[in-house]
């Protein structure tokens, strides 16, 4: 039986006279990877920003147990770590890395061990001491991940963050992501416009409007043209697929290359 | 000759660059190295200065952000506009004109002008900082990352919007990027570049031959042609191309 670990109910949000919300419901499963996928202004970003509490509408969400709100804000904040872009207030990469540390009290000689453990996972090992001011914008993205990452939180959300990493660097964080819902069950909530993004998860769900029109497992929502009917480029390997079936030349949707090229050339 | 760039050398970021572009094109010029984008666009913009080399140019340039917010200090978009057109002798009744003209001309709504530019859509935004660097006219525009944050629909019409304004204003566009597709949807030219030096700048399908110099440079390469590369390495042969449906077609005839 799966559980929710973030329930969303009967939710609803007005920003500046416009109802961006109207009775919105979602339950998001603990240890699953999901992507919340849609256009430009399709709210993506405004559902984030109530999850993480910025916002607040009307109906409720209930996080890890605790209802969010003021009185468990500190509750959820431990456990639910979110990074909207690549500001971060501190100075120096190791400064970055130890904040969330320090504030729970690990020792000295403990938080020694796993900023050296994380910053060599992320590959930032030579960057530790660097003001953050100074690094690339792909590298202020990596730090701030592995910053949350350090004190293991149970749900992660990335808004729109992914596409500021450069190529080498967005695979190595998506591996660790993966990595760290397959040993820890982290609950991986990644929100994005780019559509190729949606392959990476378990399950995605498309926002238009404020309102989820799709919400099902790559491999069923891709299975038929419902995607590409609502006026969106499907990914590469997708429409490939869509294309061989109708020549054909394959029997169903495959996700990844060596799918559709097993299937044609065995 | 709209811009000519002679053995531009700044710091260690960018190296004996050498360049001329022309009217009327449209140029990308691919690094994966955020600095080196920042650092050229920038020197190309005129907002470096220090640098060993020449840079020619024969009128105005107009340089567009990485992230548009940084381009916004008004409270609203007319007063973002208006205050480009400031030192221009212009009329109230012109000013006005330019403002509704260059937001016609990118898309955006007549209503946005009482908007403050922090408040709209990325996309908006994106476009919104296009227009601050169009409304003087100049004959050069540089992007840096002009399609980063937006989704198929908006970059599509992005592209739509600066071939028009290249080929129909006669503009000289030159785009920084990392992104090799959108790269070869827009240009008509490009230059590769790999720790800070042009290693390669051709016609835009050049792209299609160019994979190991892309992977030494640490660009990512468009799907389909790692699809085609993966053919490949099962010995099967399929013609190069960015066109799904060529692709169909050669997967068609190649298939027993």
């Amino acid at each position: 039986m799966k559980s929710s670990i973030i329930k969303v109910r009967d939710l609803t949000f007005k920003y500046n006279d416009k109802k961006i919300f109207d009775n919105l419901n979602l339950d998001i499963y603990e240890g699953s990877f999901i992507t919340i996928f849609g256009r430009n202004a399709s709210g993506k970003t405004t559902l984030a920003k109530l999850l993480i509490g910025l916002y607040r509408g009307e109906g409720y969400i209930n996080i890890d147990g605790y209802l969010l709100g003021d009185y468990f804000k500190d509750k959820i904040g431990r456990n639910f770590s979110f990074c909207l872009d690549e500001k971060n207030p501190f100075d120096t990469v190791s400064d970055s890395l130890a904040f969330s540390l320090e504030s729970l009290q690990y020792t000295k000689k403990e938080i020694e061990i796993l900023i050296k453990k994380y910053s060599q996972i992320f590959k930032i090992e030579n960057i530790l001491d660097k003001l953050i001011d100074e690094i690339s914008t792909s590298d202020k993205i990596k730090v701030n991940i592995a910053s949350l990452l350090i004190h293991k939180p149970k749900i992660i959300l990335l808004d729109n963050v992914l596409c500021k990493l450069n190529y080498n660097d967005k695979k190595l964080v998506i591996k660790i992501l993966k990595d760290f819902q397959k040993e820890n069950k982290l609950t991986i909530i990644l929100i994005t416009n780019d559509i190729q993004d949606t392959l990476l998860s378990d399950r995605i769900i498309v926002l238009d409007n404020g309102k989820i029109l799709l919400d099902d497992t790559p491999k069923n929502i891709y299975q038929d043209d419902t995607v590409e009917k609502m006026g969106f480029e499907l990914p590469f390997i997708v429409k490939l697929s869509h294309n061989l079936i109708l020549y054909n030349l394959l029997d169903k949707v495959y996700l990844t290359d060596k799918g559709v090229l097993d299937k044609l050339w065995p | 000759m709209a811009l000519e760039l002679k053995n531009v050398t700044y710091e260690n970021i960018i190296k004996k660059f050498d360049y001329v572009f022309d009217e009327g094109n449209i140029y990308a010029i691919l690094s994966s190295s955020e600095k080196e984008r920042e650092v050229l666009g920038k020197i190309i913009g005129g907002l470096i200065n220090k640098y060993d080399g020449k840079v020619k140019s024969i009128a105005r340039i107009g340089y567009v952000y990485s992230n548009p917010d940084d381009m916004f200090i008004c409270g609203t978009v007319n007063e973002e506009l208006a205050l480009c057109l400031n030192n221009s002798n212009y009329k109230d009744e012109t000013k006005n004109k330019k403002i509704s003209d260059v937001l016609k001309m990118l898309g955006l709504d007549d209503n946005i002008k009482n908007v403050n530019p922090l408040n709209i859509s990325s996309s908006e935004k994106r476009l919104l900082s296009i227009a601050i660097s169009l409304i003087t006219n100049p004959k050069i525009l540089v992007l840096n990352e002009p399609e980063l944050y937006l989704d198929d629909w908006h970059k599509r019409n992005l592209i739509k919007i600066l071939k028009k304004i290249s080929k129909r204003y006669n503009k000289t566009i030159i785009i920084l990027t990392n992104n090799v597709l959108f790269s070869y949807e827009v240009c008509d030219n490009f230059i590769l570049l790999n720790k800070g030096e042009i290693i390669k700048s051709e016609g835009k399908k050049e792209l299609l031959n160019i994979d190991k110099e892309l992977e030494m440079s640490s660009l990512k390469l468009p799907e389909i042609l790692n699809f085609i590369n993966c053919a490949s390495k099962k010995n099967i042969c399929l013609n190069k191309t960015y066109d799904i449906k060529e692709l169909m077609k050669d997967i068609y005839r190649n298939v027993n």
